[in-house]
């Protein structure tokens, strides 16, 4: 005897506790399996590129930070490097190393949100708690560099817009001191817990293959198992001075799946630690902006310029035509790309595990909307 | 309680003037709503309770600003919920919208019927309690499949499927693991269960043979699946199903559910003390004279009016302290002048507890003259009434503490994860306790 | 691998010998396909071992004002394995009408399966059809929008769905001077 079952049409609405943005996914389901994911984006679409062209190169910079506002730094800093590559202008080291030492920390709190909504969209409330509680340390430190909490609106073209007040790298050295037992706090609370790896394990496995067919970028990449980082490939700034390990998804994990995914933003942020613990120690004394007094108008031409940002390989693509405003200015960043192979992924998963491909690809609407 | 009805009957003349069936309905409606007074009161105080535990766990306070400490935050979200907008969807089978939060209450408050408070506090010590127990609980599926349904949403239906595969899953080894104290205690009665755990420590249930510790871990893991909580709250998963069965619902015919919720926890708590932990029998006090002489002595000198007397008296202060505090609250709030130093005034909240204290003391002083020679002796009312009360209480708030913070600390299983466990883990596993306990008791218990 | 030798490659393997090399003294420099070729071309730049560009940085479109005003669409290519990178441009003209059958061009979403959302949001921006592409829609816009924004000469209609999308100025609201619910005095001069 065989059952005879109609597929069911679900909508997991643009309201939805998911805590990734404005997302919506068409399913089609037979019970619990889904066969058909369909996305449907665009809630948050701004219009940014088509602002681009109307305000002029130190204008838009606010607007980078709205890009992805949890790692607002670096969306500051791929523009900040874009146009100073196409102008021409030079970066004193001071503000180099000021530079990657947000652009570190942004990296360090954007993933423990990403964690810690992980968690949390797996029924485990604490460890997001506590992962905002490490979170407001941060939060204080960039308030007192610039004078914001969420976006910061800090970079210039030549530098930093302030420079650090006086104990800062004290304060951020303690910070680290006081960070780094933490995680272990939270890895014996939530990663090593039994139901999240049952949870997680084996779940949504993206192959090699598919990870660089859809152009996956950033954290998704490396658990994918490609060994892959802008910042020892395609070095910037001042990375090339830096000390850092390119994180390999562990070896108790199945390679691409979600729980390879997870780690790999952990250990991420072990390394970003060392990375500003660096910062701290080598910080040179000169200036912290060069600012010039001219309007900025960059020659014509264009440029193609990409960063990692936490979610991924943040992209900026610049036409100049030599007037004061940019002609076109394309961003392409790693949550788009992430949210294209989840259709392909999806037939096969069950609803619950919907819920964690998109919490393990760490998606968030703002990036792939704009 | 049909002892109960027997006294009155025989003592109060206005019982006999209205007949011996009325009289017992007359007992019956009230104890009903004692013990449902005390359903609701638990269902509230474990909603506090459980906010503060997560605002604890989550390295935040809970709620603190409502009452002192924030006791009062159920009431006041009680009065919310009463006074919210009560929408049916439009498409919805108003019939069943409108029925299915009280079935789902209908299954908890059913078994306040046979859980003890103390060795004469309950309402009917059937002599197949524990049989009861299980058939209630599952009432609350019947309810929960009709809310998803009902509710005309397919997210909704989603979630009342699960529960029901869940619930009626899990009930499976939840009556292996309660059969298997059955089988150690010799009766399905409950005051049998307890009465069977006499003498001390050593004689609880949960000591009883290693089987039993086992189907101790069964019973707790499997009712925590019964009631919906995490790690096992996949019908009503927050992240993805944003409510599963209860999405349409608002104002009190949520409430209603709410309060079922967590009613059911106390139930599942009193249950696991029932039949593992003693019941209400406080270790190392078999009986009152287990107090020795001068127990006794100390015991027959205390008498209602002595008592509530020194209670007044203790109080006068506090209730002239509580009095001064609220005037120099008031007095601040008002920009007047204050009449005492401000340290009394922070604890106003504490003092006008006291206060409130006092006063039911003087009440309860007013109130029993008249019926003083029919109320049991202090002694036995501390003895045979409160210290059981408390015991059993505070014992089943230990389990349903464990419970409550089971929610904050562990994610949530899969739903085909969670019928694996059942059916592949826990069935096997309560059968080998009912055979291991059987074989154990014949070996040691002949 | 220089750009210069892949141009050559190019040549030698698939017979085209109109690519148009730009060097850039600020900047990326590119290279410009013809539109007919750039599927054959696609191919061979993802399976040459010599090439091998696995990954398809952005796909951007670019309405380029001038004396013939084209529509652009541009692919970043870069090479994981071999660490260089590539940038082809392809030139569309823009016609003055019948946009949906003029703008076509083919798509390389089975090259780089990546580039499947990434034509769509070319095409709800730019108005330019890719041919061969599965699941051909607007991304962003709702699908009943009304024209392409990122165009320069882009005009946004007077109302969406009933919706004015103008903004009006809003007159100031009139309060008497002795309304009893408000207990703070205000200013009434603008």
């Amino acid at each position: 005897m065989s059952f005879v079952t109609e597929e069911m049409i679900l909508n997991m609405g643009p309201h939805h506790p998911s805590t990734h943005g404005v997302l919506r996914f068409i399913l089609r389901t037979d019970g619990e399996v889904i066969y058909g994911c369909r996305p449907d984006v665009g809630f948050l679409h701004r219009g940014l590129e088509k602002i681009a062209e109307k305000v002029s190169y130190p204008q838009f910079m606010p607007y980078t930070d709205r890009i992805d506002y949890l790692a607002a730094m670096n969306c500051n800093f791929g523009y900040a490097l874009g146009v100073e590559r196409l102008a021409g202008i030079e970066v004193p080291a001071r503000a180099e190393y000021i530079r990657v030492l947000v652009v570190e920390l942004n990296r360090i709190i954007s993933h423990l949100i990403s964690v810690g909504t992980f968690a949390l969209d797996m029924g485990a409330v604490t460890p997001f708690t506590h992962a905002l509680r490490e979170r407001e340390w941060v939060n204080d430190l960039l308030e007192e560099l610039c004078g914001a909490r969420l976006t910061y609106n800090y970079m210039r073209f030549g530098g930093v817009s302030f420079d650090m007040p006086t104990g800062f790298l004290e304060r951020v050295g303690n910070f680290l001191d006081y960070f780094e037992p933490r995680l272990d706090q939270f890895n014996r609370l939530i990663s090593n817990n039994k139901i999240f790896k049952e949870r997680l394990s084996g779940v949504a496995v993206i192959s090699r293959e598919d990870a660089l067919d859809y152009g996956l970028v950033g954290p998704n990449l490396r658990a994918s198992g490609v060994d892959w980082d802008l910042r020892r490939d395609e070095p910037y700034s001042i990375y090339p001075e830096l000390k850092f390990e390119v994180v390999k998804p562990p070896s108790h994990t199945e390679l691409g799946d979600c729980y390879s995914r997870y780690w790999v933003r952990i250990l991420e942020m072990v390394e970003s630690t060392r990375i500003v613990r660096q910062c701290v120690s080598k910080m040179p004394n000169d200036s912290y902006w060069n600012r010039s007094k001219k309007k900025l108008k960059p020659p014509p031409g264009e440029i193609y310029v990409r960063t990692e940002a936490p979610r991924g390989e943040l992209g900026f693509y610049l036409i100049s035509r030599g007037e004061d405003r940019p002609y076109r200015l394309k961003i392409r960043t790693g949550s788009f790309s992430a949210m294209s192979i989840v259709e392909k992924i999806a037939p096969g998963l069950m609803v619950s595990d919907l819920v964690t491909l998109i919490a393990s690809l760490d998606l968030i609407a703002p990036e792939i909307d704009r | 309680m049909d002892n109960l009805v027997n006294d009155l009957y025989r003592e109060f003349t206005l019982f006999q003037m209205i007949g011996h069936d009325a009289a017992a309905f007359v007992v019956m409606l009230a104890c009903g709503l004692a013990v449902l007074t005390f359903f609701g009161f638990m269902g509230g105080l474990f909603t506090f309770l459980e906010r503060k535990l997560a605002g604890w766990t989550n390295s935040r306070r809970g709620p603190n600003r409502v009452g002192p400490y924030g006791l009062a935050q159920f009431a006041a979200d009680g009065v919310k919920l009463i006074l919210k907008e009560d929408i049916i969807p439009a498409e919805a089978d108003r019939t069943f919208f409108r029925f299915a939060p009280y079935l789902v209450l209908l299954g908890t408050a059913l078994s306040f019927v046979v859980i003890p408070f103390g060795p004469r506090l309950i309402i009917s010590d059937l002599n197949v309690g524990i049989f009861y127990l299980l058939a209630t609980g599952s009432f609350t599926v019947v309810g929960l499949i009709m809310a998803g349904w009902a509710s005309n949403n397919k997210w909704a239906l989603l979630g009342g499927m699960r529960s029901a595969a869940q619930i009626v899953s899990y009930e499976i080894p939840n009556a292996l693991a309660i059969l298997v104290v059955v089988l150690t205690a010799g009766t399905m009665s409950v005051q049998g269960i307890i009465r069977a755990q006499a003498g001390g420590v050593q004689h609880w249930f949960l000591f009883n043979s290693p089987f039993c510790i086992l189907a101790f871990f069964i019973y707790f893991t499997t009712s925590i699946a019964e009631i919906n909580r995490i790690p096992f709250d996949i019908p009503e998963a927050e992240s993805e199903l944003v409510a599963g069965y209860n999405i349409e619902y608002s104002g009190m015919r949520f409430g209603v559910f709410f309060v079922a919720e967590f009613s059911n926890i106390y139930v599942v708590s009193s249950i696991a003390v029932i039949c593992f932990l003693g019941g209400w029998q406080l270790p190392g006090l078999a009986d009152a004279e287990a107090l020795g002489p001068i127990g006794r002595k100390v015991g027959e000198s205390l008498s209602y009016p002595s008592v509530l007397s020194a209670l007044m008296i203790a109080m006068l202060p506090c209730i002239w302290f509580a009095w001064k505090a609220m005037r120099a609250f008031s007095a601040d709030v008002l920009r007047k002048s204050a009449l005492l130093p401000s340290r009394l005034v922070r604890m106003n909240s504490e003092l006008l507890l006291l206060g409130l204290l006092a006063a039911f003391a003087t009440l309860a002083l007013l109130l029993h003259w008249p019926l003083r020679s029919r109320l049991p002796s202090i002694y036995e009312l501390v003895f045979q009434y409160l210290v059981p009360f408390l015991t059993f209480f505070s014992k089943a708030m230990v389990i349903a503490f464990v419970i409550l913070l089971w929610r904050w600390t562990l994610p949530r299983l899969r739903v085909d994860q969670l019928m694996s466990v059942c059916w592949k883990y826990m069935i096997p596993l309560g059968f080998v306790c009912l055979v291991g306990q059987g074989f154990w008791l014949c070996l040691f218990n002949p | 691998m220089q750009p210069e030798h892949i141009r050559k490659r190019l040549e030698e393997a698939l017979g085209i010998t109109d690519l148009v090399w730009t060097a850039s003294l600020h900047g990326d420099s590119y290279l410009v396909v013809p539109t007919e070729e750039l599927r054959r071309i696609a191919f061979f730049l993802k399976e040459d071992p010599q090439c091998a560009f696995d990954t398809l940085m952005s796909l951007s479109g670019v309405h380029q004002l001038g004396e013939p005003e084209l529509l652009e669409v541009v692919y970043h290519l870069y090479s994981i394995r071999l660490r260089h990178r590539l940038v082809v441009k392809v030139n569309l003209e823009r016609p003055l009408a019948l946009s949906h059958f003029y703008l076509r061009m083919n798509s390389v979403s089975e090259v780089w399966p990546g580039a499947g959302w990434l034509e769509r949001e070319v095409y709800d921006m730019f108005g330019v059809h890719f041919v061969g592409h599965k699941d051909f829609r607007r991304l962003l816009l709702p699908p009943d929008w009304q024209g392409h924004p990122l165009l320069k000469d882009y005009q946004e209609s007077k109302a969406y769905r009933n919706i004015s999308t103008i903004r009006e100025k809003a007159a100031p609201t009139e309060i008497a001077p002795d309304d009893p619910r408000i207990s703070v005095k205000m200013s009434t001069s603008s």
